[in-house]
């Protein structure tokens, strides 16, 4: 992608326009954006309740239908964390009319955008409020959806390594919300949170494909001209937690293979001229098979199938991942100590800089392959201040040097391992362990 | 050398050729895309441990073989192949299902080396004690963290309900037995049979030149040596057309029960009506249970099912089937209530109406699927493999009537040949 074209409708109300010919998708994804506090329940609750139906299409089913329809464009609500804010998200996307046609397609564009605007601006209502039966049966399916993630030990063992590590910040609200907030909500409270997300929140859409300068009029007609001005959402600098001591806590289940999580605070700002050695730094690490972790944890030692590292670089944050039998769990933690430790004093090779440079790059120009992932790259760099769009990038990483990554190396601290392990001894048979 | 043009029904061309080898190249050029992708394919996948090989003499070997050489087929003399891929930026991966074992990379640049050392790895077997013993141990992890995946075990388990001994019903990993039992020579003769170029595809997609690839590959391949191939013959154990059992609860502790209801369906006289009958099927499905239709809203609204409730197939000559499931608060209910319900349905059929708004659906996704070039890869590949022809995809799709679909519906989704599987932390149910 060439460029962005970003046009300011109103004060907090922002539309970019990434133009790619090639695509047979057209895309459009509408961003409130709120930073994740206690009321990220109610947002969840409301991107369940807005699927529900609107004023023209009273169900699902019916709403459903409209879509698929319309060349089976698809829609989408949903809620995400990045960093600490909260993203509510309403999505659509449809075949591109250099497939089926300009007439259908401006016909179907027409309809797409009409659909998207009713989801959003004319939710289904009775006597003015949400409807009290969809609130109530999205109620006690998020309750299950959240419980759920019980189901996905991996998950399940990254989202209580976040609940321990950041007790204190928000951080450590799932984006879906949280069960003791469900209960007290209705859809008198939750009719008021959505008449406030529609006008305070600060509003950044996107568009990615193919489309013209009237497709443009109508989405600003139909969706955009009707937010109110309203305050930007400010970039709030995270507070740097220092670590006296690395915490390790276990908890039991009945699981057949232990997870491991370790998180990892890093002091590198998201903004700062550092974050490509930071994400390089992540790639060395346990960024894919060429990474430190992938050869020695599972390649050379066999302790594991998966292990890797992750980061979210908005919260400054890292996770380290592996399953294991329970009883290499010092093994385990041992070696990847000794791997973070290497890294602070530089033991990083000419190769593995190099791997981590064009894995990375590669990975940016796929992304410009896909204009979801073009989209939500430049929305995390948006969120704090910076954004860019992946092409941008690759100078900067190419730059990068491996005094700038010992540099980064050095900035990150080990803060918590988390440990789910089963619950009786000597039930994993480790004879055949290698 | 014969190149056949095959048009996939949104006006992008596939150039399809044969060479001498054996091997059957397909290359796909996509204007103005930065990433190319590779699909390296054998016709090998899990459920084929039984066979005559080139060797000529019959082979029984062990569950999860095909897997375990998928991991071993990395291994070179001289060189890390993973290393080697990221060197050049190219992100390499692999995977086996029941059907095929595929070797594939993605890269935004140095497409021929990355294509080069795709074939070359893939093509060079090497094979040692060491190296077998010590995927054991990483084996059995993968193997295990499946075992914690309650919608993997649901899956598992319905399966061996649905099929008496059909290897379908066998974990394509294996178990951790079976992967302890797999010795180096028993790798060798699966790879030697398998992986002869005539019994593989290679899909390339991206922005590239038809003859310019073509004529790559082609001199990649005359510089190596291979035995005369000759079709496999692989032998599976007679499948009774019923059912093993009716229900199979597993106790593990999940925060709701997952529930899976199998459908056994009637084999296919002949390979042309798989395709027919996967996409008529698909069409029915989406109308009697997929998420716009009336039951689903029903069960949806009783809280018998949260909104991962989902269905699919797998249409195949020897082994087919219908999955439908999901998480449930209550899956008994949900069995009493779902099971009359799908048969009155059934029964009545899907109207015009319907059928043309699902079609609708189902092309504008078609449309919409194209722009992932892992998806056209593994699509085209997933149906070359199963015998269907995908550029027929389109024009079945687009042409399909309310007559075939209904007719397919009913012979298909059989109600005295159907298995449900449940996995719950309670156990008696």
């Amino acid at each position: 992608m060439k460029k962005i074209i970003t046009e300011n409708v109103n004060s907090g109300v922002t539309l970019h326009k990434f133009m790619e010919h090639k695509f047979n998708t057209l895309t459009m994804k509408l961003f409130f954006i709120r930073h994740l506090d206690e009321k990220a329940t109610l947002a969840s609750l409301l991107s369940k309740v807005l699927k529900r139906g609107t004023i023209n299409n009273h169900s699902s089913k019916d709403l459903k239908k409209a879509f698929e329809d319309n060349y089976g464009s698809t829609f989408r609500v949903n809620v995400k964390k990045i960093g600490e804010n909260h993203l509510f998200e309403v999505s659509l996307y449809m075949p591109d009319k250099k497939i089926i046609g300009d007439i259908a397609g401006n016909d179907a564009f027409r309809k797409s955008v009409n659909l998207l605007s009713e989801i959003i601006f004319s939710p289904y209502m009775e006597d003015g409020l949400l409807s009290n039966k969809y609130v109530e049966q999205e109620k006690r399916s998020l309750a299950q959806e959240i419980e759920s993630i019980f189901n996905d030990k991996e998950q399940f063992a990254l989202q209580r390594c976040i609940e321990l590590t950041c007790e204190n910040e928000s951080y450590k609200i799932p984006s879906k919300g949280r069960l003791k907030d469900i209960e007290i909500i209705d859809n008198h409270c939750l009719t008021n949170f959505y008449k406030d997300l529609l006008r305070t929140s600060q509003i950044e859409m996107f568009i990615a494909g193919d489309f013209s300068n009237s497709d443009i009029e109508i989405i600003n007609e139909k969706i955009l001209s009707k937010f109110a001005p309203r305050n930007e959402h400010k970039c709030v600098d995270q507070e740097i937690k220092d670590i006296s001591k690395i915490r390790i806590i276990e908890e039991f289940s009945n699981v057949k293979q232990g997870k491991f999580v370790m998180s990892l605070r890093s002091k590198v700002n998201p903004c700062s001229t550092l974050m490509p050695a930071f994400i390089l730094y992540n790639g060395i690490l346990g960024g894919g098979t060429y990474s430190k972790l992938f050869n020695i944890i599972r390649e050379k030692n066999s302790l594991a199938y998966y292990v890797h590292s992750l980061a979210d670089r908005n919260k400054q944050i890292m996770f380290i991942e592996a399953g294991i039998n329970k009883d290499n769990f010092n093994k385990t933690k041992d070696l990847i100590d000794v791997i973070l430790e290497d890294m602070k004093n530089g033991l990083i090779s000419d190769q593995e800089m190099s791997q981590a440079k064009e894995s990375t790059i590669n990975s940016l120009w796929t992304l410009d392959d896909s204009s979801g992932g073009n989209i939500n790259y430049y929305l995390m760099g948006l969120l704090c201040g910076c954004p860019i769009i992946p092409s941008d990038m690759e100078n900067n990483i190419k730059e990068v040097t491996k005094e700038d990554i010992i540099k980064v190396a050095n900035m990150i601290q080990t803060d918590l391992i988390f440990f789910l392990s089963s619950e009786s001894e000597g039930e994993n048979d480790d004879s055949r362990n290698q | 050398m014969m190149i056949q043009e095959i048009n996939n029904g949104i006006n992008e061309i596939l150039y399809s050729t044969i060479l001498e080898n054996g091997l059957e190249v397909v290359v796909h050029p996509k204007k103005g895309f930065h990433s190319k992708y590779a699909l390296f394919a054998t016709k090998y996948g899990s459920i084929d441990s039984d066979f005559i090989g080139l060797d000529g003499k019959r082979h029984k070997v062990p569950e999860g073989i095909a897997h375990f050489l998928e991991h071993k087929v990395f291994d070179m003399p001289d060189m890390d192949v993973f290393e080697e891929f990221s060197k050049i930026g190219a992100s390499a991966n692999a995977y086996t299902n029941y059907f095929l074992t595929a070797y594939l990379f993605s890269c935004t640049k140095n497409f021929e080396k990355a294509l080069d050392l795709l074939l070359d790895y893939v093509q060079t077997p090497y094979f040692y004690d060491e190296s077998t013993e010590k995927e054991k141990g990483i084996i059995e992890q993968e193997i295990k963290m499946y075992d914690d995946n309650p919608e993997w075990r649901v899956q598992i388990n319905l399966l061996k309900s649905l099929y008496h001994n059909h290897p379908i019903k066998d974990d394509i990993a294996g178990t951790v037995e079976s992967i302890y039992d797999i010795t180096t020579e028993e790798l060798l003769t699966c790879y030697t049979t398998f992986y002869h170029p005539s019994n593989m595809v290679l899909y390339l997609v991206g922005d590239i030149d038809v003859d310019e690839t073509i004529a790559f590959v082609e001199s990649n391949q005359k510089k190596k040596e291979f035995i005369d191939g000759r079709e496999i013959e692989k032998f599976y154990p007679d499948e009774p057309s019923t059912i093993v059992k009716e229900k199979h609860v597993e106790k593990m502790s999940v925060s709701m029960p997952i529930i899976t209801i199998g459908f056994k369906h009637k084999l296919p006289e002949d390979t042309k009506e798989l395709l027919i009958n996967e996409i008529s099927l698909r069409i029915a499905l989406d109308n009697i249970i997929g998420k716009s239709s009336n039951l689903y809203q029903e069960i949806y609204e009783m809280n018998l099912i949260l909104d991962d409730f989902s269905y699919g197939s797998s249409i195949n000559k020897d082994y087919s089937f219908t999955v439908l499931g999901g998480s449930s608060p209550n899956p008994e209910k949900l069995i009493d209530y779902l099971i009359p319900k799908l048969k009155d349905v059934v029964n009545s059929g899907i109207i015009k109406k319907d059928i043309e708004r699902t079609r609708r659906k189902y092309i504008g996704q078609f449309i919409m699927g194209s722009d992932s070039l892992g998806a056209a890869a593994n699509r085209y590949i997933s149906y070359k493999v199963r015998g269907m022809e995908f550029a027929q995809y389109f024009d079945i799709l687009n042409s399909v009537d309310e007559e075939t679909i209904n007719i397919v519906l009913r012979e298909m989704m059989d109600f005295d040949k159907i298995a449900i599987s449940i996995v719950d932390k309670r156990v008696a149910l």
